[in-house]
């Protein structure tokens, strides 16, 4: 039928149908801005303003736009102009991977069209029709204000709170032009103005649509598989099942070649093992012919016995899930054992026996997801040379080349893998989930070919952080000195053990590596299930060992009657000592560790001195008389993370210079929204001294950039940083000899400054015409270098969390109030971005601590696998947060950094549990914290 | 489904629902958003022409059209006035501001089971649900017949015009829920009302949602405060009269036990709060 309504100010007339809904019209329209995340009404990445209302088009459909006046962010700002809320949005960070950033600019705009003045409240509630899980939603908040006094038309000063909440020693406060500098990310501006920058943002002549059939079963074999009435479907171009498909073996994670073992997928199986895996991919003209063609493969299953329990999995007798004959490398297939771990040193048994007090506790963690707000994408097609173009959202470009070309046949030099803007990762993308069949489906038909998660794949289907249970036993002395440490643990890696050993070997250094101690032991059963796949997940395992550990040591110092913080500062590694367990856990061949930069004890006094933990030993601070069912409570954890994977990581940068004394930055390195494309130019733009604006940057393609791991292991600052440092240094000699040459001065005494080589007579060259004069004029040379690092050394980041929480011992709620985070990274590159990282880590790490879940039936079928049931955070029920950064520089990192992005997820969860138990005297031994929970352990306390 | 229906009159909009042969959907969102595929029935209806999305205030009662959005609702200082400001609650703690927006009372009806706050206060303010018959004439149907069991009963050819809930300005009311986070949906949610003179709370209305498999009207547990004083002792036997009343269904936000005891908390709590409205 023909619609007629009014986008962005213009008359639109265009045809739908009754099931189109509006979100996808509008996107046919061009309103790329619009983002296709959950089509369940509940992300609001997809609103829209009708007549002035915030309303989620997805759930709409087309028709009901008739005669109404639509605007999206397209329509709020024209060419290179930014709308004052665009403004604001790009200068308080919040904007990072920039998925949500639309929605969130007109939720803002709704408000502030109702409001010039609004509350705090209020804008929480206008921006908690969104949701994002990478901003941890303060500065998007903060944006939110700026806004409202821009459109007032005050005069604003420049944005200054993380300036606040850097607290540097002042002098290192001018030692940079660039670094610590607080640049808006350079790619903000096109994402807040809603550009096609992500993988669905292109329409290719001949576009077919990509989908996958998923198994009903947590267990079955597929007897048979009839695709012939799908096949005959009109419209329907391709069905891939395990029978027109090469069976070979690999493994899916983005991980360093040679991929880690087990390796037990292949592209379609004739087993499924868990409900959400692969059976089979169509390729039609449309969504809805491809549902239509799933719908028509006839399978003959044969269902198996499933196991779900990460303890029965490994008994006699249970279900053996990788009874195929070719995979390679699983420690013990008959009792669905995929990897086994064991680490010690020292004499464990004496030291426990020579302990003057012994705890033992088990701590059960759950399986959740990354959620990024972009589903997992991927557009394939052909290029004139017949070559392979993945354009993907990913994590790690080159992993994908390197990890889809066995499976598809076409080898490395035929495959291009162009990685655009990407929606958030988190992890979930450090892995190879559809490009293998979106090729596969493009080199059939020779078409273009667009393969999307929905949401409910990206739940059940996608990856996950491992569940797991963990037994700590800890020796100490009286006078509070840790003797013995043993950390016995299964990991559940479901139905495929892909980055299952080097999480839980991550799991067990971040549980162990923290305190000393005369002995320790570390044991790991990485298992089978019928459940769908854990994989990386930000943090990737440091979030459940640090959970354990410092639930343990709180309750160690409790029984002890030592104070908290007294306890683990007597215990914790000090710089220049080595970390014993980690020439024990490695991926590869060990390398050995130690300590270099620290700054825990000032963290930990900043950290105290914003929660106010002193008022903790008063009585009246944990009981109201007004409220009597309320106790309030705080706690506290610390935290140590790498940077990046010793010996392993490995990154590069090539930059060359343009005729106007620009410089192209390439790079491999993946910027998740992080704002690493940012903060590598300005490590560019220090060594060479010119504007960050005239660094321009690429990242990633195949074809293009040079090679670099990816985003993964918090190594893009430390790693991929470096290697702009070395690469720029290179540049910079060539600069200076050219410069030299020109000014007809030796080199060593040039100074390169403000875009100008100096010499010590005043005489100078502009960066532009010693571009000029290189590509030119004089002895013509392209100026450009490549260089590449990699660091035997992965310098431990710490930090500390602390939370104030309230707790109804009635109903068991609970309320987290504050949370404080304080953290050395070394040098801090740019703060806002920083400040990002550390608010949106600990808000994903506040979900896991309190509600957030996958839940299974029986049968292994979610339970909640949609945004609603299944809820993270939104910005109207989060808590006061507080991070603050130190930064004490690291001698291995470029200009003295180390790494940020994980370490937020570590703390929040132990210091929340710390702090349920100082409210209620009651310890709760598994994740999530919830109400339910408490209650119980109330109950039986009572 | 192909047709896509957008009537301006309510004479055309009962003749497309009273077509047999076509089962015309009236678009009433409800917070809880339905993907377009879920809409059964072979078209749809736009009832916005009809201007069903007015609050009259009366005397006696106020109206609200079907077609009154959550947002409105929650956001109404009228509406938040009354009733101790729990129908803007409920609304509010519904769904997001954006859903709020599109979601109505009209989809709330015809989508009781979840979220179910603005259901409960339906319930104990003993709101009517004003139907139009397809022969155009208006009958009104207490909500908790119009909903059996959980399950809204519209015969074929009716619309839901509005929905009335009576006024008198002695009725208070408490809101009160338990949930994992503060935007999180209820594990057990609770309404109750009562019209309080001194020591007495007349009409008590008890709706609790979370402690069975629909949200439901407790009244035994209204019916045992004798002679409507609500005394501790009177709110004592109330309680006793709870297990009585809930049948919960564990599901992934929480089990039976803890669904009954926290409707027993709640109803505990929730009267105490409103004998503390009615003495002082
Ligand atoms: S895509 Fe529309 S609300 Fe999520
Ligand atoms: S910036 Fe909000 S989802 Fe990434």
């Amino acid at each position: 039928m023909e619609i007629n309504f009014t986008l962005n100010g213009k008359k639109i007339t265009c045809e739908a149908e009754t099931t189109d809904t509006l979100l996808d019209v509008l996107r046919y329209q061009g309103c790329y801005s619009i983002k296709r995340s959950c089509y369940t009404g509940e992300c609001g990445n997809c609103a829209i303003l009708m007549d002035g209302k915030l309303l989620p088009s997805c759930v709409l459909p087309a028709p009901q736009a008739e005669g109404h006046h639509i605007l999206t962010v397209e329509g709020l700002s024209e060419g290179q102009d930014l709308h004052p809320i665009q403004k604001a949005f790009v200068e308080t960070g919040a904007v990072q991977c920039g998925f949500c950033t639309p929605g969130m600019i007109l939720a803002a705009k709704a408000l502030l069209d109702r409001t010039k003045y609004p509350s705090l409240d209020e804008a929480k509630d206008a921006l908690g029709a969104i949701l994002c899980r990478c901003t941890g939603y303060y500065q998007p908040l903060e944006a939110v204000m700026r806004a409202a006094a821009y459109l007032r038309g005050e005069t604003v000063p420049p944005y200054t709170r993380p300036d606040d909440a850097v607290i540097m020693d002042p002098k290192d406060a001018d030692r940079f032009r660039w670094i610590g500098k607080s640049v808006n990310k350079l790619d903000a501006p096109k994402m807040a103005k809603g550009k096609p920058v992500y993988v669905d943002d292109i329409e290719l002549p001949g576009m077919l649509h990509g989908m996958l059939m998923t198994s009903p079963y947590a267990h079955a074999r597929i007897r048979d598989i009839d695709t012939s009435e799908a096949e005959a479907l009109p419209g329907v171009h391709c069905v891939l099942t395990y029978k027109n498909v090469k069976r070979q073996i690999y493994a899916s994670g983005g991980q360093t070649y040679p991929n880690p073992k087990p390796w037990d997928q292949v592209c379609l199986d004739n087993k499924v093992r868990f409900v959400g895996d692969r059976v089979a991919a169509v390729a039609a003209d449309s969504v809805d012919l491809c549902m239509k063609a799933i719908s028509l493969i006839k399978v003959d299953w044969e269902v198996l016995p499933a196991v779900f329990d990460m303890e029965e999995t490994m008994k006699d007798g249970a279900p053996v899930i990788h009874d195929e004959p070719d995979a390679y490398g699983v420690a013990d297939a008959a009792h669905n054992k995929a990897f086994v771990i064991d680490a010690a040193y020292g004499n464990l048994q004496k030291d426990f026996e020579e302990s003057d007090l012994v705890v033992e506790r088990v701590y059960h963690t759950q399986q959740v997801q990354q959620t990024p707000l972009e589903p997992h994408i991927v557009i394939t097609y052909l290029d004139e040379d017949d070559r392979l173009v993945v354009r993907t959202s990913t994590q790690v470009p080159f992993h994908v080349r390197r990890i889809i070309s066995p499976l598809i046949d076409v080898p490395v030099k035929n495959i291009r893998v162009i990685k655009p803007r990407i929606g958030g990762g988190f992890g979930a993308k450090q892995e190879v989930l559809l490009e293998d069949l979106c090729s596969l489906l493009t080199i059939r038909t020779g078409r273009p070919v667009r393969f999307y998660f929905s949401r409910k794949d990206e739940f059940q289907s996608s990856r996950s952080r491992h569940s797991d249970q963990i037994r700590f036993k800890v020796g100490v002395m009286k006078s509070g000195r840790i003797k013995a440490i043993e950390m016995d643990m299964i990991e559940n890696t479901g139905a495929y053990g892909v980055h299952g050993f080097t999480v839980c070997n991550v799991t067990g250094t971040r549980g162990l590596s923290t305190y000393r101690a005369d002995s320790m032991r570390f044991h790991a059963d990485i298992v089978y299930t019928n459940l769908p796949v854990p994989g990386a997940f930000r943090g990737y395992g440091g979030p459940q060992g640090i959970y354990a550990v410092e639930c343990i040591m709180d309750e160690v110092a409790e029984k002890l009657k030592m104070d908290p913080i007294k306890f683990r500062m007597k215990n914790v590694v000090r710089p220049g000592e080595s970390i014993k367990i980690m020439d024990k856990l490695a991926e590869f061949d060990p390398v050995p560790q130690k300590v270099n930069s620290f700054g825990l004890e000032e963290c930990i006094e900043q950290g105290k001195k914003a929660i106010d933990w002193d008022r903790k030993r008063h009585k009246q601070f944990h009981i109201d008389p007004l409220r009597p069912n309320i106790r309030k409570g705080m706690g506290m954890a610390i935290m140590m993370h790498g940077s990046g994977i010793a010996g392993i990581d490995m990154g590069a940068a090539f930059m060359k210079i343009n005729d106007d004394g620009s410089f192209n930055l390439q790079m491999g390195a993946t910027d998740l929204g992080t704002g690493s494309d940012t903060i590598l130019a300005q490590i560019a733009a220090e060594v060479l001294q010119i504007p960050v604006n005239k660094i321009i940057v690429y990242s990633s393609d195949t074809d293009f950039t040079p090679f670099d791991v990816g985003a993964y292991a918090s190594s893009t600052t430390y790693i991929s940083g470096m290697a702009v440092k070395k690469c720029a240094e290179k540049v910079k000699e060539q600069v200076l000899d050219r410069a030299s040459a020109m000014l007809k001065q030796p080199i060593d005494v040039l100074i390169l400054k403000d875009e100008k080589v100096f010499a010590p007579d005043g005489s100078s060259v502009t960066m532009e015409e010693i571009a000029l004069n290189s590509l030119h004029r004089t002895n013509q040379q392209q100026i450009a270098a490549t260089a590449s690092h990699f660091s035997p050394e992965c310098p431990p980041v710490f930090a500390v969390e602390f939370a104030e929480v309230e707790v109804d011992i009635e109903t068991g709620q609970l309320n987290v109030e504050k949370l404080v985070m304080a953290v050395n990274p070394g040098t801090v590159i740019n703060p806002v971005t920083a400040i990002g990282q550390l608010e949106g880590g600990q808000a994903t790490a506040l979900g896991y601590a309190v509600c957030e879940e996958m839940c299974y039936d029986g049968k292994g079928n979610m339970l909640n696998p949609r945004f609603g049931d299944y809820h993270i955070l939104q910005a109207d029920e989060m808590p006061e947060m507080v991070s603050i950064i130190i930064p004490q520089g690291e001698a291995t990192g470029p200009f003295g950094a180390k790494a940020l992005a994980e370490i937020p997820t570590d703390g929040v969860a132990p210091a929340v549990a710390n702090a349920v138990a100082d409210a209620t005297g009651t310890r709760i031994y598994s994740l999530p914290i919830l109400p339910e929970k408490v209650w119980k352990a109330l109950q039986l306390k009572k | 489904m192909t047709v896509f229906y957008r009537p301006d009159t309510i004479k055309k909009t009962l003749k497309i629902l009273g077509n047999p042969d076509q089962n015309c959907v009236p678009l009433y969102y409800p917070p809880r958003a339905k993907h377009i595929s879920q809409w059964d029935g072979d078209a749809l209806m736009d009832l916005s022409a009809l201007n069903f999305d007015a609050i009259k205030i009366r005397k006696t009662e106020i109206l609200f059209g079907s077609l009154v959005s959550l947002e409105t609702i929650a956001k109404s200082d009228d509406i938040r006035s009354l009733w101790n400001g729990v129908l803007s609650e409920a609304a509010k703690i519904s769904t997001t501001n954006a859903m709020r927006n599109l979601s109505t009372i009209g989809g709330v009806l015809m989508n009781p089971l979840f979220p179910a706050e603005v259901v409960l206060v339906l319930l104990v303010l003993d709101a009517k649900v004003v139907l139009l018959q397809n022969n155009g004439k208006e009958i009104r149907v207490p909500v908790e017949e119009f909903l059996q069991d959980g399950y809204p009963v519209l015969q074929k050819g009716c619309l839901i015009k509005e929905v009335s809930i009576p006024l008198n300005s002695r009725t208070r009311c408490v809101f009160d829920r338990v949930a994992c986070t503060k935007s999180n949906a209820s594990i057990v949610s609770l309404v109750i009302r009562g019209d309080l003179t001194q020591k007495k709370a007349y009409h008590l209305r008890v709706a609790v949602f979370g402690a069975n498999s629909f949200p439901k009207r407790y009244h035994q547990v209204e019916s045992a405060l004798e002679n409507d004083l609500i005394t501790v002792q009177g709110i004592q036997q109330c309680c006793k009269k709870i297990s009585e009343e809930t049948a919960p269904v564990s599901d992934f936000r929480a089990g039976a036990e803890y669904r009954t005891a926290m409707a027993e908390v709640l109803i505990r709590r929730s009267l105490l709060a409103l004998r503390k409205m009615a003495v002082g």
